[in-house]
C-alpha cells in the first residue's frame, strides 16, 4: 500500500483541544466538526487545505490530552490516512489504529519533513520518500495485530466479521 | 381633572404640574439599567454614533452582568469584559454575577415615585414599589445615557380591582397569568396596568413584584401598584435606614381609566400559559398530566425567597422525578444567602434539584438549562415564546412556583391542590 | 520475578501465567464509564459492530457531566441518546446530573481496588489513587468492550515515584503532581505507568491520592497507581464494601526508572498555560494579578478541597477585582458542603457557587475566561484556548493557592502565613 500527498507539519505536545476544540464536539456531524480542525493554531479554514493522501507530521506527544476520538475522526474526515510523529499520546495512538489511520512513530522522520513537502510512503516496504528533498528513510512497521485492525478500515469493520478480539 | 399614579410620576419627573394620556413628556430618570444582553451594542453605539459622548450622571447608571453568568463561551466572556472596562472607566455601578438585574434594582436602588428605565422589557418590575419602570431599546438608552433624560408618551391606564383571598395553593403568578388572559398579549400596549384593591394590599411585596414584572407580557408600558407601609418596611429590611427621599403617589379619586377589570381571588384557580404565547393562558387543569422533561424555578418573575420557600416546602423529604430535571436559580446572591441560611438550598440538593448560581438562566435560554427538541419545560420564568429556552421544537408552559415544584416531583404537570 | 502494581492487576484479569512490561494482553474488564459527550457514539458504534446485548449491564456507567446544565439543544440530543442506550440495555449505573464522572466512580464505589476500569475520558486514570488500573480509551474501543467485556492492553513499563516526608501546611498533593509533571514533561511517561510508593504514601488521604493520579495523564502516563492500603480499605468500608483487596507491588518488581520526592521540601507549584508541564515554583509568579479563579473539577472538586478553601476564606472577602467560581464535584459533595457550612462560608466570601458538573473545566460552560484575562484554577489542563480566549492566561494550582490568591487578587503562596 502506498500513500502520497503533501505534508502538514506541527510541533511538540499538540493536544486534542487544538485538533478539535471542545465547543465543536456537540456539532451533529463529523463533516461539520472537521471544518474546525486545528483551528486554534491554523485559523478557520485549514481543513480546506487538506486533500486525500496528505500526511500530518508532528513532534513529541502528538494528540496528548483528552480521549476525544473526534480528534482522529476529523483527521480521517479530511482524507488523511497516515500520521508521523516522534511520539504519540497513547490514547491518540489507539484511536488512530481503531479508525484505520496508519501510525509511524519515529524520532527522526518528522525532522526530514517540511510543511508542504511532497511525500510518498510505501507501507509494505516501510519506507518514507520525501519527493521534494529526495531523502528517504525506513520506519518500524506496526505489529501484525494492529495492522490487521488498520486494514479492516476501522475497529467497527473489524468486529463486523467477528464477535471477539 | 385627577391623575393616576403613573401620570403623577411622569408629570413630576417631567417638571410639569399636569400631564394627560397621549402627551409626550421628557422626563429625568432616577435609574438607567443595562445588562449584558445588550450593553455591548449600546457601548459601541455610544462610542461611534454619539458626537462628544458623555455620561450625563454616572451615579444613576446601573450595569448588570446577569444573562450569561458565568460566561459559556469566549464571545460572551469578551462582551462582559467590555462592560467591566467601560464601567470602570466611567465610574459606573456594576453588578457582576450578583443576580438578575430587576431583582438587584429592587434590592438596592428603586424607591417609590421614581423613574427606572432599562434596556430590558421586564423593567416594569419597578411598579411594585409605586415607581415607573419601563423597557427601552438600545438607541433610546444611548441617548438617555448622554442626556440624562428620555421622552415618553404618557400612557392611558387600565385598572385591575382585585378582591377576595387566594386559596392556599394559588399564587400571585396565577393572578397575573389570569390578567394577561383577560387582556391578551397586546391588550395593554402603550398602556399602564394599575393593580389595586384590598386583596393587593394583603399581598406581600414579593407577590406584588411578580405582578408588575409580568405586566409587559400584556404589552403594558408599565405596571403599577400604590406603595404603602409594607413596601417601605420591605425596602428598609434590605437596605437599612434611613432611606433617601421618596414620594408615594396615589391615584386621584377622579383619575381617568381607559378600562376597569375586577377579579375576585376567591374564584381564582391555578393558571398556566400554554406554548407559545403568554396570553395562551388556561386553567391548570387543562394541562394536568403533561409529561415534563425540565422544571425551572427562578428568574426575575419568581426567584425570590418567598418563591423558594414555597418550592422547599413542597420538596422537603421528596425526590425529583427520575425522568425530570429540576433547576433552581435564586434571583440574587442576597436571595441565595437567605436560602442558605434557611436551609432551603440543602432541601433542594437533597431532593435532587440542580441549584444554579443566581442569573437569568433557563429563562434566558442561552447559557444553562437549555431544553432539547420535543422537550417540555415547565417554568416560573417570564416567557414561553417558541424556542426561548432552547430548541424551536420544544414547548414551554409557565406557571407558579408551587405548581412547578409539585410537578417536578410527579414528573408531569400537576395541580398543587391535589398534591397535598 | 516480582511484579509492579500494573502487572499484578493486569495478570489477575488475563488468562496468562505470567506477564511482563511490553506484553500485549487481552484482559477481562471490571467496569467501564462513558460520559455524555461520547455515550451516544458508543451506542451507535456498538450496534454498528453487530452487538446486541452489553456484556454486563451492571458494570457500565453512563454519566452526564460535561454538558450539565445544558447550554444548547444539541447537548440535550446527546443526553437523550445516552439515556436511550441506558434504557435499551438496562444499564444500572446511570447518572443524568449527579456530578463529575470521575468523582462519582469513586463516590459510588463503581471503581474498586485491584480492578481494571476503562473510561471514555483521559482522566479515567484518577481511580489509580484507589489502586485501580484505570485508563482512558476512545468511544470505538468502548463499544468493543461493551460487546465483549475485554480489551487488549500493552503492559506498561512503570516509573516508580518514591515519596518521603509529609506535606507541610499550605502544601497539597496537587503541588506534588504538578512538580512531577514539570520534571517528567508532557511526554515523559508516554505508554508507561506511574507507581507511587514510599513511606509518605501512608500520610496521604484517598482524596489527595486521587488528585495525584488524576493528572498522571498530563505527563502522558497510561495509569498512575497508588497501592491499596488501610486508608483505601477504610474508605470502601464506609461505602459498605468490606472485602476490597489490599494490593501493593512486590519488593523486587522491575521499574524502568525511579524518581524520589521529599514532600517535606515541597513548595507550592503553578503550571502556566498553554502547557501543563510548564511548572514553576510559585515564587516565580507570586504577585501577578488575577482576574478570575476556579475551584472544582475531577482534580480538585472534592469535599476535602472545598474544606481547604473554606478554612482560608472564613470570615474574609475575596479581592474586588476577582471573580471566584466554585463548582462542587457532585451533588453529594454539594450536600455535604452545605451541611458543614462550607458553601455558606464560600458564598459569603464572594464566591459564585455553580451547579455540580465539569463546569469550567469542560471549556464549554461555567465561566469561560475572556481574552487577556488571567485565571488561577484547580483543574488539570490549561491548553491553548481550552478554558477561554486564545490570549487568556491560565495558571493551574492547588485549592490552597487559589484560596490565598482570591483574597489578595494576586498569585499568592498559601504556605506563607498572611
Amino acid at each position: 500500500m502506498k500513500i502520497s500527498g503533501k505534508v502538514f507539519k506541527f510541533g511538540n505536545n499538540i493536544d486534542t483541544d487544538i485538533i478539535i476544540p471542545t465547543k465543536y464536539l456537540v456539532l451533529p456531524s463529523l463533516d461539520e466538526m472537521a471544518r474546525h480542525i486545528f483551528e486554534p493554531l491554523r485559523g478557520e479554514n485549514f481543513s480546506a487545505q487538506l486533500s486525500p493522501g496528505d500526511v500530518i507530521t508532528a513532534g513529541k506527544n502528538f494528540g496528548c490530552g483528552s480521549s476525544r476520538e473526534q480528534a482522529v475522526q476529523c483527521i480521517t474526515a479530511c482524507g488523511v490516512k497516515l500520521v508521523i510523529a516522534e511520539s504519540f499520546s497513547r490514547l491518540f495512538f489507539r484511536n488512530c489504529i481503531n479508525n484505520g489511520i496508519y501510525v509511524i512513530q519515529s524520532p527522526s522522520i518528522p525532522g526530514m519533513l517540511s510543511e508542504r513537502d511532497q511525500v510518498e510512503i510505501d507501507i509494505n516496504a516501510c519506507e518514507v520518500k520525501n519527493i521534494t528533498s529526495g531523502i528517504t528513510a525506513k520506519f518500524e512497521p506496526l505489529s501484525d495485530f494492529l495492522y490487521e485492525i488498520v486494514q479492516s478500515g476501522n475497529l467497527i469493520d473489524y468486529f463486523k466479521t467477528r464477535k471477539s478480539w | 381633572m385627577g391623575m393616576t399614579i403613573t401620570e403623577k410620576i411622569l408629570s413630576h419627573a417631567g417638571g410639569k404640574k399636569h400631564v394627560s394620556p397621549g402627551e409626550i413628556v421628557t422626563i429625568t430618570y432616577n435609574w438607567l439599567m443595562s445588562n449584558d444582553a445588550t450593553t455591548h451594542v449600546s457601548i459601541n453605539m455610544w462610542k461611534n454614533k454619539v458626537k462628544n459622548p458623555r455620561i450625563f450622571d454616572p451615579g444613576k447608571i446601573v450595569f448588570v452582568i446577569d444573562h450569561n453568568v458565568p460566561a459559556e463561551n469566549v464571545k460572551t466572556a469578551d462582551t462582559q469584559k467590555l462592560m467591566r472596562i467601560f464601567a470602570r472607566e466611567h465610574n459606573l455601578q456594576l453588578y457582576d454575577g450578583e443576580g438578575v438585574c430587576h431583582q438587584l434594582l429592587m434590592e438596592n436602588h428603586t424607591l417609590p415615585g421614581q423613574v427606572v428605565i432599562g434596556a430590558d422589557s421586564h423593567t416594569t418590575t419597578a411598579g411594585a414599589y409605586g415607581a415607573f419602570g419601563s423597557g427601552f431599546g438600545s438607541t433610546d438608552i444611548v441617548a438617555a445615557l448622554h442626556e440624562g433624560t428620555i421622552w415618553v408618551k404618557v400612557p392611558e391606564t387600565i385598572k385591575f380591582e382585585i378582591s377576595g383571598k387566594l386559596k392556599s395553593y394559588v399564587t400571585a403568578k396565577d393572578l397575573i397569568l389570569k390578567m394577561i388572559q383577560y387582556l391578551g398579549a397586546k391588550g395593554a400596549t402603550y398602556k399602564t396596568m394599575e393593580i389595586t384593591g384590598d386583596a393587593v394590599k394583603d399581598f406581600s411585596v414579593e407577590e406584588r413584584i411578580t405582578l408588575t414584572n409580568l405586566a409587559i407580557e400584556a404589552g403594558a408600558k408599565n405596571g403599577i401598584i400604590e406603595a404603602d407601609r409594607k413596601v417601605i418596611d420591605y425596602i428598609k429590611g434590605i437596605r437599612g435606614e434611613p432611606l433617601p427621599e421618596y414620594t408615594i403617589f396615589k391615584s386621584d379619586p377622579d383619575a381617568e381609566y381607559r378600562q376597569t377589570f375586577t377579579i375576585n381571588l376567591d374564584e381564582l384557580e391555578p393558571m398556566v400559559a400554554f406554548p407559545h404565547t403568554l396570553d395562551n393562558v388556561k386553567p391548570l387543569k387543562d394541562a394536568v398530566g403533561t409529561k415534563v422533561d425540565e422544571v425551572f424555578i427562578g428568574s426575575c418573575s419568581n426567584g425570590r425567597i418567598e418563591d423558594l420557600r414555597i418550592a422547599a416546602h413542597v420538596l422537603a423529604g421528596k425526590k425529583v422525578h427520575r425522568s425530570t430535571r429540576l433547576l433552581i436559580s435564586p434571583a440574587s446572591r442576597r436571595v441565595f444567602k437567605q436560602a442558605l441560611d434557611e436551609g432551603l438550598i440543602l432541601t433542594f440538593v437533597k431532593a435532587g434539584a440542580l441549584v444554579l448560581n443566581p442569573n437569568c438562566s433557563v429563562c434566558w435560554g442561552a447559557c444553562q438549562g437549555v431544553i432539547g427538541k420535543d422537550e417540555v419545560l415547565l417554568s416560573t420564568g417570564t416567557r414561553n415564546f417558541r424556542g426561548r429556552a432552547g430548541s424551536p421544537e420544544s414547548k414551554i408552559f409557565l406557571c407558579s412556583p408551587r405548581t412547578a415544584a409539585v410537578s417536578a416531583v410527579t414528573g408531569k404537570i400537576t395541580h398543587p391542590g391535589e398534591f397535598e | 520475578m516480582g511484579m509492579t502494581l500494573s502487572e499484578k492487576i493486569l495478570l489477575s484479569r488475563a488468562e496468562k501465567k505470567t506477564i511482563k512490561a511490553g506484553d500485549t494482553v487481552l484482559v477481562q474488564v471490571d467496569g467501564v464509564m462513558m460520559h455524555d459527550l461520547f455515550a451516544p457514539k458508543v451506542r451507535e458504534i456498538f450496534y454498528a459492530m453487530g452487538f446486541k446485548k452489553v456484556w454486563d449491564n451492571e458494570r457500565i456507567a453512563v454519566i452526564n457531566d460535561h454538558l450539565v446544565p445544558a447550554k444548547t439543544p444539541d447537548d440535550i440530543e446527546l443526553h437523550k441518546m445516552g439515556r436511550l442506550f441506558v434504557e435499551e440495555q438496562e444499564i444500572k449505573r446511570y447518572h443524568p446530573g449527579d456530578g463529575v464522572c470521575h468523582i462519582l466512580m469513586i463516590e459510588r464505589g463503581y471503581a474498586r481496588p485491584g480492578e481494571i476500569i476503562l473510561g471514555t475520558d483521559s482522566h479515567t486514570c484518577t481511580y489509580g489513587g484507589a489502586g485501580v488500573f484505570a485508563t482512558g480509551i476512545g468511544y470505538t474501543e468502548m463499544a468493543a468492550i461493551c460487546g465483549t467485556g475485554n480489551i487488549w492492553l500493552k503492559v506498561p513499563e512503570t516509573i516508580k515515584i518514591h515519596l518521603e516526608g509529609y506535606l507541610s501546611p499550605g502544601i497539597a498533593s496537587k503541588d506534588l503532581i504538578l512538580k512531577i509533571i514539570g520534571d517528567l514533561k508532557a511526554d515523559g511517561a508516554i505508554y508507561k505507568a506511574l507507581e507511587f510508593s514510599g513511606p509518605a504514601v501512608a500520610g496521604l488521604s484517598l482524596a489527595e491520592r486521587l488528585t495525584v493520579s488524576n493528572m498522571a495523564v498530563e505527563c502522558g502516563a497510561k495509569a498512575g497507581l497508588f497501592p491499596a492500603d488501610e486508608i483505601t480499605a477504610a474508605y470502601y468500608s464506609e461505602l459498605g464494601e468490606q472485602s476490597v483487596a489490599q494490593i501493593k507491588a512486590d519488593p523486587d518488581a522491575v521499574y524502568c526508572r525511579t524518581m524520589h520526592y521529599d514532600l517535606t521540601a515541597l513548595t507550592p507549584q503553578v503550571s502556566k498555560s498553554p502547557n501543563v508541564d510548564d511548572v514553576s515554583d510559585i515564587a516565580c509568579f507570586a504577585g501577578l494579578e488575577i482576574d478570575q479563579a476556579f475551584l472544582g473539577s475531577c482534580t480538585n472538586g472534592r469535599i476535602d478541597d472545598l474544606r481547604i478553601a473554606a478554612k482560608i476564606l472564613a470570615g474574609k472577602k475575596i479581592h474586588r477585582n476577582v471573580r471566584f467560581i466554585v463548582t462542587p464535584g457532585s451533588q453529594r459533595i454539594y450536600e455535604k458542603a452545605l451541611e458543614e457550612g462550607i458553601i455558606q462560608v464560600l458564598h459569603e466570601s464572594g464566591a459564585q457557587i455553580t451547579a455540580p458538573g465539569c463546569g469550567l473545566c469542560s471549556g464549554i460552560l461555567g465561566g469561560i475566561v475572556p481574552n487577556g484575562d488571567r485565571m488561577i484554577s484547580s483543574n488539570n489542563r490549561n491548553f491553548l484556548g481550552r478554558l477561554g480566549g486564545l490570549t487568556s492566561e491560565i495558571f493551574l494550582a492547588s485549592p490552597a493557592t487559589i484560596a490565598a490568591s482570591v483574597l489578595t487578587g494576586k498569585i499568592t503562596d498559601p504556605s506563607r502565613g498572611s
